[in-house]
């Protein structure tokens, strides 16, 4: 016999994040972000035409970071179905390999993203 | 095995082949290609950006070269657009306890939060209009730049992925608007109660997502 359909209210009745949980974040968002506007301050480049690597990788491990407690904490990703973590998980992978399509030949060491034109095509597209 | 089954919550949507709510899954598979979409639109940023002539010793200023960040960052308004940034994250904070609030049954309390994040969204937009506006004033458009980037052959592509990024950003934003409109009209009305307000659950998941957005495009446009 089939089991009743759980309703989203009955799904999050027993777990999910608490107020306290929901604080933290937010408080942790509104002070990494105001330590996000002072980090171009503190790690100006030499180069005036382009932000260094450590800039570009200080600046993107904090959004990133930003991003996850969003959707960890304020999303439930840490409390619901693994599912759903599974399926954004395959929209990032899909979407990275076309970077690295796209970036070929260009990127490099990670975080000289910024430095450089595309120098070649991917082998297998010429 | 028990002759008796439980009735399904009222409003509960029905359960897919993987036991989780339909329409719940919907939205996931919505903000998939929402991932994409706004994905496509900031590598086109990076690619472009990436590939733009740099700087030599013999050509300081080649034709079509990407602004400088210090270029780019006097023209954009970094502070302003830090506000709006902490206003979506209140505003998330404020669907996060709308939800919480109707998880307790407090209907009240659910309608005053979602009028404080439909506030918090009309803000936004005002903001990001009236730095449109200085933007269009100062010369920076979907085709243009300022006059004194533009002479020194600073590329326009800037403009154009600039707006294309926060121009589609701030649809979605306007969506959400217009959604919570409806959202608190029917919280006000007393149509969410604790067992069934998982509209009020799935647009949560739909505003945070567009406050994720917001917090890597501000950090690629205007930090970098």
């Amino acid at each position: 016999m089939t089991e009743p359909t759980p309703g989203l209210a009955a799904e999050h009745a027993h777990h999910g994040p608490s107020v306290r949980a929901y604080w933290i974040v937010f408080f942790s968002l509104a002070i990494l972000t105001a330590i996000e506007l002072q980090i171009p301050a503190m790690m100006e480049g030499n180069d005036p035409a382009r932000p260094s690597g450590a800039l570009v990788g200080a600046l993107m491990v904090t959004a990133l970071f930003k991003a996850g407690l969003v959707a960890a904490f304020y999303m439930h990703l840490r409390y619901d179905s693994r599912t759903y973590s599974y399926m954004m998980l395959v929209a990032i992978v899909v979407i990275m390999f076309f970077l690295w399509l796209l970036t070929w030949g260009a990127v490099g060491p990670l975080f000289d993203l910024f430095s450089g034109g595309l120098r070649a095509a991917p082998p297998f597209l010429v | 095995m028990s002759a008796h089954v439980e009735a399904p919550v009222m409003g509960a949507p029905a359960a897919t082949a993987t036991g989780l709510p339909s329409r719940k899954l919907s939205v996931w598979l919505f903000l998939g290609s929402e991932i994409l979409f706004f994905s496509a639109l900031i590598f086109s940023y990076i690619v472009l950006r990436m590939t733009s002539p740099l700087p030599t010793a013999a050509n300081p200023n080649p034709v079509g070269m990407w602004p400088t960040p210090h270029e780019i960052q006097h023209v954009l308004n970094i502070p302003l657009t830090a506000l709006n940034t902490f206003l979506l994250i209140v505003s998330s904070m404020s669907v996060v306890m709308a939800l919480d609030a109707i998880q307790k049954g407090n209907k009240r309390r659910l309608t005053q939060l979602l009028a404080v994040t439909l506030v918090l969204g009309i803000i936004f937009l005002s903001i990001q209009g009236y730095e449109y506006t200085k933007l269009a004033h100062e010369g920076l458009w979907f085709n243009s730049i300022p006059k004194d980037l533009a002479d020194q052959g600073r590329s326009v592509l800037m403009g154009t992925t600039f707006f294309a990024m926060t121009g589609f950003h701030g649809m979605h934003v306007f969506a959400g608007v217009i959604m919570l409109i409806i959202f608190t009209v029917k919280a006000h009305l007393g149509l969410y109660t604790q067992e069934d307000h998982a509209g009020v659950e799935l647009f949560g998941l739909y505003w945070h997502f567009v406050d994720l957005v917001w917090i890597i495009l501000f950090t690629i446009v205007y930090l970098l």
